[in-house]
C-alpha cells in the first residue's frame, strides 16, 4: 500500500518545489498575525497536493489500470485517507527547514516554531477538509468534486483566520460561547480527547462512504 | 479440455447498447481472437471480466473461479494490455515499475528485465516520451512479468506499425508454447489473428455470433465472386452476407451446397481471409449498384 502513496507524491515531484514556495510566501504574508501560520501552510499545502494528486489520476484514467490489478478497492481509497498524513509530515518538514534556516541566517522574518498543540491542530484541519473532500471525490470524480474542493479549502482557510482573530481578541463571539458552553468545565486532556474521537467517528464515516461510492464506480 | 474463461449469459445494459446474454468460453493453451466491430461489445466484455464494469446478470468464471468473489486472486494470474496506456506520464519507466512492481505476488523482475532489454526499452525514460509502440511494448512488459496465466488484450495492435506489430505477436506466440496458459486478444485488425489466433469469437451489436477453432471457420466458409446474372440466375441462397456492384458480386457462404451450384456455374470460389468474415457477417447485404 505503500508504494501507491509513494505514486501520489511521485507524480507530483514537480510540484514539490512550490512546497517551499507556499512556505515561505505564507509565513511572509502571516508573520505578526499572532496566528499559528503552521496550520495554515499545512491546510494549504495538503490541499495542493491532495488536488494535485487527483488531477494526475485524472488525467491518466489510471483507476482503469489500478483495478485491474491485484488491489482491493477498499485499499485504494484507505491509501488516499493515509495519504493525507504523509502530506501534513511533508508540510511539517519543508516549514521545519524553513525555520531553522531563517534563525541560521538571521533574515528579519518572524517565524514561530511548530508547537504540539499546532501540529494537533494542522492534523485535524487536513484530515477534517479531506473527510469531506474524499467522498464526493470518489462519487463524482476530480473534475466535478473540484468545486467542492476550492469550497473546501476557503471554508477552513477562513474558518482558521477566524478563530485564530477570536482567539487573540479573546472576544466573546457566538462561537467562542458555545465552545466555552461545552467545553468550559473540561481540563484540557479532555477537550483533545473529545475532539479526537469526534475526528475519528467522522473519518470513518467519510472512509465508508468513500468505500461505498468506489466500490459501484464503473470505468 | 479445461477452461481459463467461462462466461454464461452475461448482460450488460447502457443507454444506448445491450450486451445480450452472450455465453462463451476460452480453452487454455490458445490463443483466442475477440472480434467484431467498433461498438459491437469487445471492450464492454473485457471491462466486465476485470470487473471494471458491473454485470446487470450472469456468470463469469477466470480460471474456474467467480470473478468477483476472488478477484485478488485472479487478477495476480491476469496481465493486461489495453488500447490506452494509463500509465503516469511525469514518471520514468522504472519509477512506473517500482509502484507497480509490489503489487503482484510473483512480480519477477529478472523476467521483467529481460523485457525491457529485449524491446529496447529506455528506463530513464518518462512515458510521456515514449512513442505508442514503446508504450504498448511496456504495458506488455509489465503484463508479462508476473507469471501471468492469462493475458487479456483489448485492442493492443491498433495504432502500431507493422514492425512493432509483429514483434508483439512473437512474444504471445512465445508466450503460448506454455499449454498452461491462455491469450483473449480482441481487436479489428484480424491479420493479427490470422498469424495466430487458435480460436475466433465474433461479436456484434453485443451478441455472440460464433466461438469456433480458427481453422475450422475458414474451411467452412467460402468467398464465391460471379456476374450479376449468375447471382440472378441461381438466387442469393444462404449466403451469410452479398456484395454487388455494377460488375458483379462478391459473397460469403458457409453452405457447401450453394457454393458447388456457383462453382459449377462458373463462380469463382476463394478461401475467405478472417476479415472478409467479419466484414460479411456484420454488414449482411451491402449493395454498390
Amino acid at each position: 500500500m505503500l508504494n501507491l502513496i509513494l505514486k501520489d507524491i511521485l507524480i507530483q515531484k514537480k510540484s514539490l518545489a512550490y512546497i517551499a514556495l507556499y512556505v515561505v510566501i505564507f509565513s511572509i504574508a502571516f508573520q505578526g498575525t499572532g496566528m499559528d501560520t503552521f496550520i495554515v501552510i499545512a491546510v494549504a499545502v495538503t490541499y495542493q497536493m491532495v488536488a494535485t494528486a487527483c488531477a494526475y489520476e485524472d488525467k491518466a484514467g489510471s483507476d482503469i489500470m489500478w483495478n485491474s490489478m491485484p488491489i482491493k478497492r477498499r485499499n485504494i481509497v484507505l491509501t488516499k485517507y493515509l495519504s493525507v498524513l504523509f502530506y501534513t509530515i511533508i508540510s511539517a518538514l519543508v516549514y521545519m527547514v524553513f525555520t531553522i534556516l531563517i534563525n541560521l541566517t538571521a533574515i528579519p522574518i518572524s517565524v514561530a516554531p511548530i508547537t504540539l498543540p499546532g501540529l494537533a491542530a494542522a492534523f485535524i484541519s487536513t484530515i477534517l477538509m479531506n473527510d469531506v473532500y474524499f467522498p464526493v471525490y470518489f462519487k463524482f470524480g476530480y473534475m466535478r468534486a473540484r468545486v467542492i474542493s476550492i469550497i473546501l479549502f476557503f471554508v477552513l482557510f477562513i474558518g482558521i483566520l477566524s478563530m485564530a482573530q477570536m482567539a487573540q481578541s479573546k472576544q466573546s463571539g457566538t462561537l467562542f460561547k458555545i465552545f466555552n458552553a461545552t467545553f468550559g468545565n473540561a481540563s484540557g486532556m479532555q477537550i483533545i480527547f473529545a475532539i479526537i474521537v469526534a475526528e475519528l467517528i467522522f473519518t470513518l464515516i467519510s472512509y465508508a462512504l468513500s468505500v461505498k461510492f468506489y466500490n459501484n464506480k464503473e470505468f | 479440455m479445461e477452461n481459463i474463461l467461462e462466461i454464461k449469459n452475461l448482460s450488460k445494459s447502457f443507454k444506448d447498447f445491450t450486451l445480450k446474454n452472450i455465453s462463451f468460453s476460452l480453452p487454455k493453451g490458445f490463443i483466442t481472437g475477440f472480434i467484431g466491430p467498433n461498438g459491437s461489445g469487445k471492450t464492454t466484455t473485457i471491462k466486465l471480466i476485470m470487473n471494471l464494469l458491473k454485470k446487470d446478470s450472469g456468470e463469469i468464471k477466470v480460471f474456474g473461479l467467480d470473478h468477483i468473489k476472488h478477484e485478488k486472486e485472479i487478477k495476480n494470474r491476469i496481465g493486461f494490455v489495453y488500447d490506452e496506456d494509463h500509465f503516469y506520464e511525469e514518471l520514468t519507466i522504472s519509477e512506473m515499475k517500482h509502484i507497480i512492481a509490489p503489487v503482484y505476488d510473483k512480480w519477477d523482475e529478472l523476467k521483467f528485465k529481460s523485457y525491457i532489454k529485449k524491446f529496447n526499452l529506455p528506463q530513464s525514460k518518462r512515458i510521456k516520451d515514449l512513442s505508442r509502440g514503446m508504450k504498448v511494448k511496456f504495458s506488455l512488459a509489465v503484463a508479462l512479468s508476473h507469471n501471468a496465466d492469462m493475458l487479456i488484450m483489448d485492442e493492443p495492435t491498433s495504432g502500431l506499425d507493422p514492425l512493432v506489430r509483429s514483434e508483439i505477436l512473437d512474444i504471445l506466440y512465445d508466450m503460448i508454447q506454455d499449454e498452461n496458459k491462455g491469450i483473449f486478444f480482441s481487436t479489428h485488425i484480424t491479420s493479427d489473428l490470422d498469424r495466430i489466433a487458435d480460436y475466433i469469437i465474433m461479436i456484434d451489436g453485443g451478441d455472440i455470433l460464433f466461438c469456433t477453432p480458427k481453422d475450422e471457420l475458414l474451411e467452412n466458409h467460402t468467398v464465391v465472386k460471379g456476374s450479376l446474372s449468375l447471382l440472378n440466375s441461381i438466387g442469393n441462397l444462404n449466403m451469410i452476407g452479398t456484395r454487388k456492384n455494377r460488375y458483379g458480386f462478391e459473397a460469403l457462404s458457409s453452405d457447401k451446397k450453394t457454393t458447388s451450384a456457383f462453382a459449377r456455374a462458373g463462380a469463382v470460389i476463394d478461401k475467405p481471409t478472417l476479415e472478409d468474415i467479419m466484414l460479411y457477417y456484420t454488414r449482411k447485404e451491402h449493395p454498390h449498384a
